[in-house]
């Protein structure tokens, strides 16, 4: 696998799968290979949380839709500094790029 | 197809349901603009994504008639995708799965929507530079 883009789109605070993922994209990170993890939709809500903190320690690029924080008033400037505002562009240019992209 | 690379998308969830298919044309609608060419592959309720019948709502709660609502229709948002390839000068095809089609009994797509079987799906993601499945939630 060239790269790894998680698209995660649920809320942690109601799944706990959000947390199972951003532990994934950290082991895949450690084995070597690039691996990044876009929140939208509800995932915008998940930028605080401290598995993505651990993943990010791991390597994890963590990346948050613009327009996701817009939609739920969730002001920019109470995104994490760690955490990278993206528009959804982000995805076309990795599927683009040939890496392995999963929708959660 | 067109010069270029392609990117296929395959699409689940019914219409007016999940924030994912709005977000989902999005990625489609950006990849439009970035110039590739692109095939969608509905099924399920996502059959329904173009079905030509849907119509906008007032909203009496709110006092709204139909203009001032101004719903949105994913019908629309599609015949723009449609729109907006064609003046790109990229592919654009849109197959519904006829299995799922005759299920719902949603045959009557707006123009431009194709109807085909799971084969295309694999013949599709088969010839693209990449496929992003985008499941039900």
């Amino acid at each position: 696998m060239k790269e790894l883009l998680i698209v995660e789109t649920r809320d942690a605070a109601d799944h706990a799968d959000p947390a199972r993922m951003a532990d994934l994209a950290a082991g895949v990170a450690r084995a070597g290979v690039p691996a990044t993890i876009f929140l939208t939709d509800n995932g915008a809500f998940n930028c605080r949380r401290d598995s993505l903190e651990r993943a990010m320690a791991a390597g994890v690029q963590v990346h948050v839709d613009r327009f996701a924080l817009g939609e739920r008033g969730i002001g920019e400037a109470t995104v994490p500094e760690a955490v990278a505002l993206a528009g959804i562009e982000l995805v076309v240019d990795r599927l683009a790029d040939g890496a392995c992209v999963m929708w959660r | 197809m067109k010069p270029g690379k392609t990117l296929t998308f395959v699409l689940m969830d019914a219409p007016f349901e999940s924030a994912r298919t709005a977000t989902a044309l999005r990625v489609i609608d950006a990849s439009i603009r970035r110039g590739f060419n692109v095939n969608v592959f509905a099924y399920e309720g996502a059959v329904l994504l173009p079905f030509r019948h849907q119509q906008p709502h007032p909203n009496a709660v709110h006092g709204r008639d139909v203009g001032e609502e101004d719903h949105p229709l994913p019908r629309e948002w599609i015949a723009g995708l449609i729109a907006m390839a064609a003046g790109q000068g990229v592919d654009f095809h849109w197959i519904n799965c006829g299995l799922c089609v005759d299920e719902r009994g949603a045959s009557d797509a707006i123009d431009g929507v194709e109807r085909g079987t799971p084969a295309d799906l694999w013949k599709m993601a088969s010839a693209s530079d990449n496929t992003l499945v985008v499941p039900t939630a």
